[in-house]
């Protein structure tokens, strides 16, 4: 048995074969398991997308140790879109202690919940205190991802470290190293190999995802993106394909767009719907989706199918989101009107909501932005100050600004701020 | 690769991938068309069906898939076609040692369809090898047909030293591809070679023309390794204005992404000569390092990064006796008042000498002086000059 639910593990970490796989963590779940086999198999019925029998199992599970039914269950409660739930139970494990095996996943998954919730600021002292290298992410963020953003020189005048060293960041220290599941080595359960590369990959992969989901969601997309690329580098070198496990490339394709930069979100984005398709699970479909959408500069079709496919997981809302701005660029208020409205009922997009309502009122017309000013849109989107836009365009500084007051009175938008939030349709 | 418009005898996903893969638009249809004829028991049982299905897989960068489904077929459908992707599949990651092992399996074996494509790809890396003799026999071999033939021969009037005759070797050969309906860069890179023989011919102009003309193409595709190849010949063609670096740098992103080891090194020593050329030789020993590490067995790109590594140790002392005494004592972990102190100048005088110094090795300052391999080189004499500090003070 325990032979067969290696085989699945592989199987959800390979990204092929997951009826076999979900009927062999069924199995193993519905007889008596230890903490291992619990663990594992939950996972791979997470990652197959079998979430309300994953919660059902967990729900009845008797005599699973706290922590590792706390951790599961954060995870679990977080894809039923039950945010507050996940943030309680990841909360509850971090902060009394939860033993080393456990703690990268814990933090990562509770600095997910928590960036779902919109607490980017707890998110944040998640990762850099909850970690025992804390360190690590204050090095990066805040402070120098901006330097990098401000000089794109950065990495040219030798700054950038080898990609050794870049591996090793991603990594917690030996001691957590070796998660994936929870003290395979102490149950002795049927892993002979206590440190296959996919569980030693693995957790270090889940905190660079993390990290990349808390910049992107802070509008730091060049530093998000390398974070997700680093996850990418360390889920490929475990062998996980899966896109269930850590839709990384969809992550990379989200903060590539928001960067401007739609050829490589094109590349993450269809890469990771054809490798989501192939192992068949509809959040990583409905993930993929959305950033094929945002790829191809907004395509309202694809957003639609998107929010179908991911149903009630948390990031539904966030495609709902993208495609209220989207229709609201197209000049199509009526619709984006009915998708603000139900993105309303949830307390943490409720100020999203209450944004794009006011930009709804105040639209001016956005899809009247000419060539022009879309371009310096883009750009100051991307961060750029009104004088490297001048110097980009070849213009003075005082028409940039001249368009920028243009940009933000179309669009009603308050100012910087509000435009890095916004979409802007590429024509 | 003769063969495009190929009729395979029935209607089949493979035929259906291999004609999406040349039009270069479809990416996520060609992908999964190719698989579905793997998954096919018709199209699994003909050779053909099986090599447009495992060309259209590692053209389109999925090299997983590519390598599970063609180890899967060796064991039930052994034969040229798959030993040919699997040569395919090596060179794409930059194990040149195993491509060429396979392809000299499949050279003599002797399949006639594969025989030019597989005769290209001998050619190619015989050229990486500096064995231009032995490419050159090849070149004679009458298996080499078509627009296969036009590009292996550009290859080597280019490794010869003959641009002008590589640059029409592989103008002719993209009329030849386009005239067949290859439209995709993925297949074969022409414009980039291209360009660059155009580059070396000194025709900067038509070498960004050809550069932009496969971007676009290959934006159109969407994967990673065209693309990264192609604005790699882009930023080389561009001026020196900046952009360049960071046309570089999305370059080597993107190979970096495709696990594209050869053409990754390649790409890296260019960056490297070009902020050799920016005057930023500290970064450049850091690309010409990293090309190194990544170790292909190509002999040309290994001379060619030995020779930029030496030529830069032969280029160091262009700092004068005192600026290099001043960089040494930084490296040795002085502030400039005690530098100031031990070569008996004003504070003001270390830090002008300074100043030239991070200029000349293109430094943005102490920290980086310290981190280079400028330091690394010189950490003999760093090594005595920490002692000598150590023994004043005791």
């Amino acid at each position: 048995m325990m032979e067969e639910l290696s085989r699945a593990v592989a199987a959800a970490e390979r990204g092929a074969g997951r009826a076999e796989a979900v009927s062999v963590a069924r199995r193993v779940l519905e007889g008596a398991c230890g903490d291992d086999a619990f663990w594992r198999a939950s996972l791979v019925l997470v990652h197959a997308g079998e979430i309300a029998l994953a919660h059902r199992h967990w729900g009845a599970a008797v005599g699973v140790d706290r922590d590792v039914h706390a951790v599961l269950g954060g995870r679990i409660m977080l894809l039923r879109g039950e945010v507050c739930a996940a943030v309680r139970l990841l909360d509850g494990a971090v902060s009394r202690g939860v033993r080393p095996a456990l703690r990268t996943n814990a933090v990562a998954w509770l600095a997910r919940a928590l960036v779902e919730a919109g607490e980017l600021g707890g998110a944040r002292a998640v990762l850099e205190d909850g970690h025992p290298r804390g360190a690590v992410l204050r090095s990066r963020h805040p402070d120098n991802a901006r330097l990098d953003n401000a000089h794109p020189h950065a990495a040219v005048l030798g700054k950038r470290r080898p990609d050794s060293a870049k591996l090793d960041t991603g990594r917690p220290d030996g001691a957590t190293f070796d998660t994936g599941r929870p003290d395979g080595a102490r149950l002795g359960t049927g892993r002979p190999d206590g440190a296959t590369p996919g569980s030693k990959h693995l957790a270090g992969a889940e905190l660079c995802f993390a990290r990349g989901w808390l910049l992107l969601a802070e509008g730091q997309g060049a530093a998000a993106l390398d974070e997700f690329l680093d996850c990418g580098r360390l889920l490929e070198a475990g062998g996980v394909v899966n896109p269930a496990v850590l839709p990384w490339r969809s992550a990379a394709a989200l903060a590539a767009a928001d960067r401007g930069d739609l050829v490589l979100a094109r590349i993450c984005a269809d890469k990771e719907l054809v490798a989501a398709r192939r192992w068949g699970a509809p959040r990583a479909v409905g993930l993929a989706l959305h950033a094929s959408a945002l790829a191809r500069g907004g395509d309202v079709v694809l957003l639609e199918q998107a929010i179908a496919c991911l149903g009630h997981a948390p990031e539904a809302l966030r495609a709902r989101h993208d495609l209220a701005q989207v229709l609201l660029a197209r000049g199509e208020v009526d619709r984006a009107r009915r998708h603000t409205r139900q993105l309303r009922d949830h307390p943490q997009w409720t100020r999203a909501a209450d944004v794009l309502a006011s930009r709804l009122l105040r639209n001016d017309g956005e899809s009247a932005l000419s060539g022009r000013q879309r371009r310096i849109a883009l750009l100051a989107r991307a961060g750029r100050s009104n004088r490297e836009i001048a110097a980009e365009l070849s213009l003075t500084l005082r028409t940039v600004e001249f368009h920028l007051t243009a940009v933000y009175r179309k669009m009603g938008v308050a100012g910087r701020a509000g435009l890095r939030r916004a979409f802007v349709p590429t024509s | 690769m003769g063969g495009w418009a190929a009729d395979p005898g029935h209607e089949c996903p493979a035929a259906l991938a291999s004609g999406l893969l040349a039009a270069g638009e479809s990416w996520t249809e060609a992908v999964e068309a190719a698989e579905r004829a793997l998954a096919s028991p018709v199209c699994r049982e003909n050779p053909w069906c099986v090599s447009w299905a495992l060309v259209t897989l590692v053209c389109a960068g999925e090299l997983v898939a590519a390598d599970e489904h063609s180890l899967a077929l060796l064991e039930s459908h052994p034969g040229d076609h798959v030993l040919l992707a699997r040569a395919c599949l090596a060179r794409c990651t930059g194990d040149l040692v195993t491509c060429s092992a396979l392809l000299d399996l499949v050279r003599h074996n002797g399949t006639v369809e594969i025989r030019s494509a597989v005769l290209y790809w001998t050619v190619e890396l015989l050229v990486a090898r500096d064995e231009l003799d032995a490419a050159g026999a090849v070149l004679l071999d009458d298996g080499l047909t078509g627009p296969l033939l036009l590009a292996a021969e550009a290859v080597v009037a280019m490794a010869a030293g003959r641009p002008r005759d590589a640059l029409a070797g592989h103008l002719a050969c993209g009329e030849a591809l386009t005239a067949s309906g290859v439209l995709n860069p993925a297949v074969l890179p022409w414009r980039s070679s291209a360009s660059r023989a155009a580059l070396a011919c000194g025709d900067t102009e038509q070498a960004l023309r050809l550069a932009l003309e496969e971007h676009t193409a290959a934006a159109r595709w969407g994967e990673p390794r065209a693309l990264g190849r192609c604005l790699a010949a882009v930023a080389g063609a561009s001026p020196p204005h900046g952009e360049d670096l960071l046309i570089y740098e999305r370059a080597i992103r993107l190979l970096d992404m495709a696990h594209a080891r050869w053409e990754l090194a390649e790409v890296l020593c260019d960056y490297g000569d070009r902020l050799t050329a920016h005057r930023k030789q500290a970064a450049a020993g850091e690309m010409y390092a990293r090309a190194a590490a990544v170790e292909i067995g190509d002999t040309v790109l290994r001379r060619r990064i030995d020779a930029a590594t030496s030529g830069a140790a032969a280029r160091e002392p262009v700092l004068t006796p005192v600026e290099a005494e001043v960089a040494r004592l930084v490296c040795a972990g002085l502030n400039n008042r005690e530098i100031a102190a031990r070569l008996a100048m004003a504070t003001r005088t270390v830090e002008l000498h300074l100043t030239r110094v991070y200029r000349k090795l293109g430094l943005a300052g102490r920290r980086e002086l310290r981190a280079t391999r400028w330091a690394w080189l010189h950490r003999e004499t760093l090594r005595t000059d920490r002692e000598a500090t150590g023994g004043g003070r005791g």
